[in-house]
């Protein structure tokens, strides 16, 4: 092993472990997670696989390959972020506006014609 | 008729008294949307009778219309009025505003500055020439020709009121508005109105960065 994949496991570990803690929900995200910690790990510890890959999709070096699905992953989770954000900010509008009608202050209507029996006999 | 005059409103302290007395004056209802204000807008209406919703953290203009809407929905309303907060508008041309609804002929009036040549020509230049492009962005965006693309002034029926429901908080609203009434097919019209300018209000008035802003929006919007 060298430095380079000892340094790039324990991130992949600390990784894990932040998710395992923080972020552990959904099955979708648990499958997705592992996926790319795999394939993280196979990226490390067998770097001519990566280049064979790379050169199969056309692509110079493995780290051009790698690059490329990088921006590709950021564009998608920029857009899930941004509708998750969007509807959290939807939801919070319908609180605040809820809140405003609940307490609204109407106009003083006019002086009722019938009296309360306290205030007529008075 | 019942009718609902809506004023959102954002720390317009200075201004909010004047603009709400004309409209009661005018013979009309009015419901104050406060959006968060910091000042104390409550204390200039006290006296006066409104009916006064307050968003506790500021949301944006298109929010406070849209709170101002649902109120008048509840409470059975059969038009509602957006009216702006800072005097640009003039509280006796709610008249002309109203009119084609009462009548029953449309569904939406939206307010315009150019169909009066003398109206038209109050509009600073610059302002102006920009309104003037922008009719033609906004036929893209909403499907609809409109002498004046950009207006803050209009008024629905109760059709409309539960029909259109505006989802953009910020100033991408007017544009939001102007889509659903084309989507939904509502029946609408252009009436002539003023708009006052004052020093006040032309320092507040949108800036071109903001129609940036709101293309941005509504094509964010279209993919989220």
């Amino acid at each position: 092993m060298n430095i380079i994949q000892i340094l790039l496991t324990s991130f992949l570990l600390l990784l894990i472990a932040v998710y395992i803690v923080y972020f552990w929900n959904k099955i979708f995200n648990r499958i997705l997670f592992f996926v790319l910690f795999l394939v993280g790990l196979v990226l490390v510890f067998f770097p001519d696989l990566a280049n064979k890959v790379a050169h199969w999709t056309g692509v110079g070096r493995r780290a051009d390959l790698l690059l490329y699905l990088t921006i590709i992953l950021f564009f998608a989770i920029s857009i899930f972020l941004y509708s998750k954000v969007k509807n959290l900010q939807a939801r919070q509008t319908e609180i605040v506006r809820r809140g405003a009608i609940e307490k609204v202050v109407q106009p003083r209507k006019p002086q009722e014609k019938t009296e309360t029996p306290k205030a007529a006999k008075n | 008729m019942k009718i609902f005059v809506i004023i959102p409103c954002y720390n317009e302290t200075s201004i909010i008294r004047q603009t709400v007395s004309q409209v009661l004056e005018a013979g009309y209802e009015v419901v104050v949307v406060d959006d968060g204000s910091e000042e104390d807008i409550w204390q200039q209406l006290a006296d006066l009778p409104v009916h006064y919703l307050r968003h506790v953290i500021n949301l944006g203009q298109g929010a406070a219309l849209q709170t101002g809407m649902q109120y008048a929905l509840e409470q059975g309303v059969d038009i509602a009025v957006h009216f702006d907060a800072d005097g640009q508008h003039r509280a006796k041309d709610i008249d002309i505003m109203v009119a084609p609804l009462l009548a029953g002929k449309v569904d939406v009036v939206l307010g315009s500055r150019f169909m009066n040549a003398e109206y038209a020509k109050s509009v600073p230049s610059n302002r102006r020439l920009l309104l003037q492009m922008a009719r033609y962005t906004n036929l893209l965006l909403t499907g609809l020709w409109l002498t004046d693309a950009h207006n803050g002034f209009r008024a629905l029926n109760r059709k409309a009121l539960k029909t259109i429901r505006i989802t953009e908080d910020k100033m991408a609203h007017a544009t939001e508005i102007l889509q659903q009434i084309n989507a939904k097919n509502l029946n609408y019209c252009e009436q002539p109105i003023r708009v006052v300018y004052t020093a006040y209000s032309k320092q507040k008035g949108q800036s071109l960065w903001n129609a940036v802003n709101i293309f941005f929006d509504l094509i964010l919007n279209k993919v989220s």
